[in-house]
């Protein structure tokens, strides 16, 4: 029981507890660099894989994709070569968030096996798999 | 004036999140006050105005549909593809980050207050992925392959959803807070899956278990794939699911949902990512209200009356309802471009049931606390 309020302390399992501070981290540090990326852009509008001063336009105009992207969209993960381009930082900030459940699933999955719950060892193992298969763009159709 | 308490939670991460934003915009105003005429394109004071305006925008959205207990994609993405311009595919994509930021904020939280229930969202995880990943290369495709009678089904098909959401909002829906289950299926036991946590409303321990895993898994991937498709989460269809299929409580099945939209938005956000869809100048300030406010809607929670937010987000989703599906017949030549007074007049209308129905809630709640 917790003195200070007397609300009980439950025990939740510790994969749980992991996951879900790796993901409530990984999420914030994501936040933080999306709070930055964007004065860089604004700041070196030239050093951008995408012209800020042209983006707003086009998506005002109902431009497609091909054409925001200038006739051709960048391929795969394009902003892991790009850190230094304030877009390619903002791009990188919003796929760590996209990959949050992923870094915390992992040593879920460990610790599982640990306690050998391999029920949810394999549960996460399918997860992973599938984030993994959509992370390299195998799944995707062109 | 004891300052550990700043280095804990909720402190600590409100803390950095909120000197970042203003290091960040702050670092914006300046360089739009400093910044020249761009020889062609929208100035960079302009484009500094709609960076704050998306930013709060999100940051309401969030707190708003954290309240509600549904996701924000329902909210933005409707909206955005009936009063825009802009393509769908990139509103879509964007829909779907909106969703999940906000419920990644939550994950974290509600795991450590017991609430959350990884193992049930795990397992049921797996279904609505994969649902989510097939919804968000469909849509990739139908994007690339149909032109403007496309865009306009999109809408039109989007449109008609929503009108059966709210409709199932305003019903009430059935809801178990602590449904009763009798047998458990020998899958479901066998998974183990149930567990306990704290209902502070009743200063009590609260041990449930969960049936029926299978009818959950086959429901999550139809809802997954719905989601993935319109670049929303499904949290509207995720908690019910749970809480009338598997019989979870429904407080436990909130909780599970953000964990469900979060863990699949890691897997649906990828197809969009990769082709494009995803501008990052565009998305970046639509994530960072998410997750601001996102936290901050599930700090107040607990003291706002969620049934009049719960009304205007009715509203809200009615006025969008009409904009998709008049919006889907002018693509189509079906309808010619409506006057601007007739969206004027069906907003007051709108407006005058949301009022009338806060007015007589308010007025229900007096008498039935008196």
């Amino acid at each position: 029981m917790n003195e200070e309020n007397k609300v009980p302390d439950l025990k939740v399992e510790t994969p749980a507890v992991v996951f879900g501070t790796i993901v409530h981290w990984v999420t914030i540090i994501s936040c933080v660099i999306c709070s930055i990326a964007p004065a860089l852009v604004l700041l070196f509008p030239e050093n951008n894989v995408l012209h800020p001063n042209l983006i707003f336009s086009l998506l005002w105009k109902g431009g497609k994709v091909a054409d925001i992207w200038g006739g051709t969209i960048p391929s795969g993960h394009w902003y892991l070569g790009k850190l230094f381009t304030g877009d390619g930082l903002a791009m990188f900030g919003i796929a760590l968030g996209c990959s949050s459940a992923f870094f915390g699933l992992v040593p879920a999955a460990i610790l599982y096996l640990k306690r050998k719950n391999y029920i949810f060892t394999v549960v996460c193992g399918i997860l992973i798999l599938l984030m993994t298969l959509a992370m390299s763009g195998i799944l995707v159709m062109e | 004036m004891s300052f550990k308490k700043y280095f804990k939670s909720p402190w600590l991460e409100a803390i950095i999140m909120l000197t970042a934003f203003v290091i960040g915009f702050g670092a914006i105003t300046a360089i739009s006050l400093a910044s020249e005429s761009p020889i062609e394109g929208m100035s960079t004071s302009l484009i500094s105005l709609l960076l704050m305006g998306f930013f709060l925008i999100s940051f309401l959205i969030a707190v708003v549909s954290v309240i509600a207990g549904i996701g924000g994609g329902v909210i933005f993405t409707p909206i955005m593809l009936a009063f825009t311009p802009i393509n769908s595919l990139i509103v879509r994509a964007t829909g779907t980050i909106v969703a999940m930021f906000s419920a990644l904020m939550s994950t974290g939280v509600f795991i450590k207050k017991g609430l959350g229930n990884l193992r049930i969202s795990l397992v049921l995880n797996i279904s609505q992925a994969c649902g989510a990943l097939i919804g968000a290369v469909a849509a990739v495709k139908f994007a690339a392959t149909l032109g403007v009678s496309g865009e306009a089904a999109m809408r039109i098909a989007l449109g008609l959803l929503l009108v059966a959401v709210s409709v199932y909002f305003i019903k009430g829906g059935r809801k178990l807070s602590h449904p009763e289950i009798k047998n458990v299926d020998r899958l479901t036991a066998f998974l183990g899956l149930g567990m306990s946590y704290y209902e502070e409303s009743e200063e009590r321990v609260v041990s449930y278990k969960v049936t029926r895993i299978l009818l959950g898994f086959m429901l999550m991937f139809v809802v997954g794939a719905i989601g993935g498709f319109f670049g929303m989460g499904g949290g509207w269809a995720i908690v019910p699911v749970q809480n009338l299929a598997i019989m979870a409580p429904l407080k436990v099945a909130a909780a599970n949902s953000g964990i469900i939209i979060g863990v699949g938005g890691c897997v649906s956000t990828w197809p969009y990512l990769l082709n494009g869809a995803i501008i990052p100048l565009f998305v970046a300030p639509w994530l960072l209200g998410q997750v601001i406010g996102g936290y901050l809607g599930s700090l107040l929670l607990a003291r706002i009356r969620v049934s009049f937010i719960r009304m205007i987000l009715i509203g809200v989703m009615f006025f969008t309802s009409f904009g998709l599906v008049t919006k889907g017949m002018e693509l189509l030549r079906i309808l010619k471009p409506l006057p601007p007074f007739v969206s004027i007049a069906v907003f007051f209308v709108i407006s005058f049931f949301v009022v009338t129905s806060i007015v007589l809630a308010g007025k229900k709640n007096e008498e039935a606390e008196k």
